[in-house]
């Protein structure tokens, strides 16, 4: 979680009569908003005065200032070279490095700060933010709730907080962080949280508190929304949603791809390929977007642009194992002689390159079982199985491979673990046209 | 040509009536010919299809192949569907029941008959002789009720769902299937029930504007429903007792038969989107649920298929009833051999992907002594041309050959009307020409049905039986027939339901293939449980069997 800070800028009382007039005409610019003229005196100052530390973090402050942080990020680690033991330049390059994403070097330098005066507020705040930013929530939410009242001082902190609390599994305490964040200036930013964490609900009504919001709030929302009914298994609203969304912005691969991919879902494949081919459009080397094309154009009947698709994708994305599981699916799907061969052969070829890919085990051991090769199939469906010990479907062919082998309790386990999951499964209506199979 | 009837009682011919029919027009080369026309059918099927878009409005309707009014020759009847609130028809809908005046021709005889209007939405039929007077009765299946028509054997048939219990009211019937369940010699009945439904809050679906017909997952499945028949023409709800009230489930498919090999008659289920049932005779009133142990509950995934059609037979000689079960496009029509013991083994029709499949008959077409396999199909919604190039909402059906182990294959020159697409449902088949072969009819949404006339089968050598219960119920549904020739051992069952809404004749035929044997002996399990053997029978013919008391 990054934001731009303003800098504050301390100007000191300077040593020399040039410089000090230079950085003092500079600090009137700054207060009157006047940040190229401010720059220019500060510039002046510092050739007069070279190793001063306080010009040095004065003109990085003022280049931050501008949005130009890395050029202030020179400034201020010169200002750090000079002055290792001021806090206030180590705490300036800190911020400056967070903004830049350089989060494991503000880390260093905040946590310095920290060990010498381990009550340093802002501190605590920069490297609650870091935290976040390293996927280190816990010690996020540790730091940001050591601080009283900082989600109000610092709203900025709440989204962080709201992130680390969704990560850490706790996202009734995110929600309540972000709820009063509907309708303020971070309202948006909350909202990519929520969304990243698949709460939808809560990204709706920070979007939807937006009193004016711009093409791109507008596509975000239609995006959340989109993505909300899908949960809700309401997947005709949620590709009305997603096309409303692309009208504000056409050029949304995110929302592009949400399309496409309900399309395929909800079986109109004929509008699902132009989707996917929009989508590849937007992102050429999307191996999503191949795949989702290839698959679609072949579940819509138009089996050579599929194979073709395919091959362009095996070229293309050598080291895409999904891609090849797909394929191989497709043919064993098929089949026929020639496809059954080389679709297995697909299938062990993803697994090759990925052999945490559960789905690629589950196929090949399922046509291992069709096959009569149990032992090939005891493998890679034990394997699917360790690798995601919640597919239901893992489990009821491995309930029908244990009872081909004499093992009859192991099958009877089996099979009441794919009842459990199987009656555990959203119970959610489809009210879509009957166009296609659907999974039940 | 052919002939008609040797009758045999207790294994000793007492009479021969042979009955010489002409058919009135030239044989074709294909399989089958479509003689619909110069047969003088010219009903339709009315759906009451309405921006709605009910889910009903797309599922019928059936057709019955049997002989009402005992002359020997299979009748026709036709079930329509009805109006709905904004599905209106012109003029009320009726069914239809078509007399066989042979060689090729039907005349209409609905009017008169009492069946022509039902009083409610109608879908399937299910013939047989609920009362044991020797004429087949009707049931027929619709929404919110279903009726009990009794044979008078005068052309008429008299209502009797009041008395006989058996309206099934406020539930959406579908497929119904007369079943012995409890051996006591009356046929009792069974009843496939769709889904909760009301013209009042049907779900709505439309794709870019357009009204279409909803998945069936929109629709909450119903139980099924079992009748005991007390032998006074009435019926007793069986349900619970038989432990049938707890499979709710979308029921569309249902076949009896023996699948488990004791003598009991069994129930196999095809529901839509819900696990199939093998419903096997527990000997003692009620059933017991065992197709998750077949592995025909669900596809290879643990999910459920859209079963829409059903039926069995013996395809690779081994004496077990094997099954098919037709689905939705992209799901395949699964084919299940059953070896004697769980699992099944499935062998899904690759081939048959692309399609809706509803009715599914197995027949051996050109009587080579292989059970083959006619499927009609056709879509629920016409804009799926619109949403790929695989799938059309008027399909072919397939006739598959078989070649005797139970692999598959499209049978070559089927026929004009293989070569066509329709929105077919219900299939039945029977023999309406008495020449030794299957033909088949089957019902078209909003259309006039097609008759098939078998051109091939009738070369081959061929033998017919009809069986007649006395101890067992009369229409000896239940029983298997299993003759041998060539070293071939083949077997036939008499099962009442199967397709999908619709009613074989009841009339078995083995195809002996291109040797003509001196003569038969069959081996006749009767539905009591009871064997008897026949010798003697010369090919070529249909034999009346009488069970020996």
């Amino acid at each position: 979680m990054r934001k731009w800070l303003p800098f504050v800028v301390a100007l000191l009382p300077l040593a020399a009569q040039t410089a000090d007039e230079h950085a003092n005409r500079a600090a009137e610019f700054v207060q009157s908003r006047d940040l190229k003229s401010a720059e220019a005196e500060l510039r002046r100052a510092i050739e007069m005065r070279p190793s001063d530390p306080t010009l040095l973090t004065s003109l990085g402050g003022v280049l931050g200032m501008e949005g130009d942080l890395h050029g202030a990020n020179g400034y201020l680690r010169r200002a750090v070279q000079l002055d290792g033991e001021n806090p206030l330049l180590r705490r300036n390059l800190a911020a400056n490095q967070w903004q830049l994403g350089q989060l494991h070097e503000a880390a260093t330098n905040l946590d310095l700060l920290l060990k010498s005066n381990p009550r340093d507020g802002a501190a605590i705040f920069l490297r609650g933010m870091v935290a976040d930013g390293l996927h280190d929530y816990t010690r996020c939410i540790e730091l940001l709730e050591s601080l009283p009242e900082v989600t109000t001082r610092k709203p900025e902190a709440a989204v962080a907080l709201a992130d680390s609390y969704y990560h850490t599994n706790e996202p009734e305490k995110a929600r309540a962080i972000l709820q009063p964040l509907a309708g303020s200036r971070l309202a948006y930013e909350a909202s990519g949280v929520a969304i990243a964490a698949h709460d939808y609900e809560t990204a709706v009504a920070l979007l939807s508190s937006l009193r004016t919001p711009d093409a791109a709030a507008r596509s975000r929302l239609a995006l959340a929304q989109s993505r909300l009914e899908i949960e809700r298994g309401n997947l005709p609203q949620a590709l009305a949603m997603a096309s409303a969304g692309l009208r504000d912005a056409p050029d949304s691969a995110e929302l592009v791809m949400t399309k496409a991919s309900l399309e395929s879902t909800l079986h109109y494949y004929t509008d699902a390929v132009p989707s996917w081919k929009r989508a590849l459009a937007l992102r050429p080397h999307s191996e999503e977007a191949r795949r989702g094309l290839a698959r679609a154009e072949w579940e819509g009947g138009m089996k050579p642009a599929a194979i073709a698709d395919f091959e362009e994708g095996l070229k293309e994305f050598p080291h895409d194992a999904a891609l090849r599981a797909d394929y191989g699916t497709l043919l064993l799907d098929r089949g026929l002689g020639d496809d059954t061969a080389r679709g297995t052969e697909l299938l062990r070829r993803a697994i090759a390159l990925d052999d945490s890919l559960a789905e690629a085990h589950y196929r090949l051991g399922n046509a291992l079982l069709e096959a009569g090769d149990l032992a090939g199939a005891q493998k890679e469906l034990e394997a699917a199985g360790s690798l995601d010990s919640q597919s239901a479907r893992v489990h009821f062919a491995l309930s029908r491979l244990y009872r081909r082998m004499g093992r009859t309790g192991d099958a009877d386990r089996e099979r009441g673990e794919w009842q459990r999951l199987k009656a555990g499964e959203a119970r959610v209506a489809s009210t879509g046209p009957a166009l296609g199979a659907v999974d039940r | 040509m052919g002939a008609y009837g040797a009758v045999i009682v207790g294994g000793v011919m007492t009479a021969a009536v042979v009955v010489l029919l002409s058919s009135a027009a030239p044989r074709s080369d294909a399989v089958f010919s479509d003689i619909t026309a110069e047969a003088g059918i010219t009903w339709k099927h009315f759906s009451g299809e309405s921006p709605d878009r009910f889910l009903p409005e797309a599922m019928g309707g059936g057709v019955a192949l049997a002989d009402f009014d005992g002359d020997g020759l299979a009748d026709i009847f036709l079930v329509t569907g009805g109006e709905t609130p904004r599905g209106r028809a012109a003029a009320p809908p009726q069914n239809a029941l078509y007399r066989n005046l042979g060689g090729g021709r039907f005349r209409d005889i609905t009017a008169g008959s009492g069946l022509a209007r039902v009083g409610f939405y109608g879908m399937g039929v299910a013939a047989g002789d609920y009362d044991n007077d020797g004429r087949p009765d009707l049931f027929i299946t619709g929404y919110p009720t279903s009726a009990l028509f009794h044979n008078n054997g005068d052309g008429t048939f008299t209502d009797v769902t009041a008395k006989a219990g058996v309206a099934n009211t406020g539930r959406w019937g579908a497929s119904a299937a007369w079943i012995d369940y409890d051996r006591d010699g009356r046929l009792d009945l069974f009843i496939c029930n769709y889904a909760k439904f009301s013209f009042e809050h049907g779900p709505h679906c439309t794709y870019q504007g357009e009204p279409t017909y909803c998945a069936q997952t929109a629709y909450e499945g119903d139980a099924p429903a079992l009748y005991h028949n007390n032998g006074d023409g009435t019926f007793t709800d069986a349900t619970q007792r038989a432990g049938l009230a707890q499979l709710a489930g979308r029921a569309l498919g249902v076949v009896s038969i023996d699948v488990g090999g004791d003598g009991w008659p069994d129930l196999v289920v095809a529901r839509d989107a819900s696990p199939n049932l093998l419903l096997l005779n527990r000997r003692d009133g009620t059933f017991r649920d065992a197709a998750a142990d077949a592995e025909i509950a669900f596809n290879m995934d643990g999910n459920a298929r859209a079963g829409m059609g059903v039926d069995a037979a013996d395809l690779d000689g081994d004496g077990w009833p094997d099954l098919i079960l037709t689905n939705f496009n992209d799901e395949g029509h699964a084919l299940y051999l059953n070896n004697g013991r769980f699992p099944f083994t499935e062998r899904t029709l690759a081939l048959t992907r692309p399609y809706v499949g509803w009715g599914a008959s197995f027949l051996d077409y050109d009587n080579d002594g292989a059970q083959d396999l006619l499927i009609v199909n056709g879509h629920l919604n016409r804009v799926i041309e619109r949403t790929r190039r695989d799938v059309f909402y008027r399909e072919p059906p397939l006739l598959l050959a078989n070649d005797g182990r139970g692999s598959f294959a499209e049978a070559r020159a089927a026929g004009p009307a293989f070569a066509r697409g329709y929105v077919a449902r219900g299939l039945a088949v029977g023999d309406i020409d008495n020449d030794g072969d299957a033909d088949a009819i089957f019902t078209r949404l909003n259309d006039s049905p097609v008759l098939l006339r078998n051109n091939v089968g009738q070369n081959a050598v061929w033998i017919g039986f009809e069986l007649e219960g006395t101890v067992s119920n009369r229409d000896a549904i239940g029983a298997r027939v299993t003759v041998e020739h060539d070293g071939r051992r083949m077997s036939r069952w008499i099962t009442s339901g199967s397709s999908y809404l619709s009613s074989h004749d009841k009339r078995v035929i083995f195809g002996l293939g291109g040797s003509r044997p001196a003569s038969v002996t069959a081996e006749i399990r009767w539905p009591n449980g009871r064997t008897q053997t026949v010798s003697g029978l010369a090919p070529g013919r249909y034999h009346r069997i009488v069970e020996p008391r």
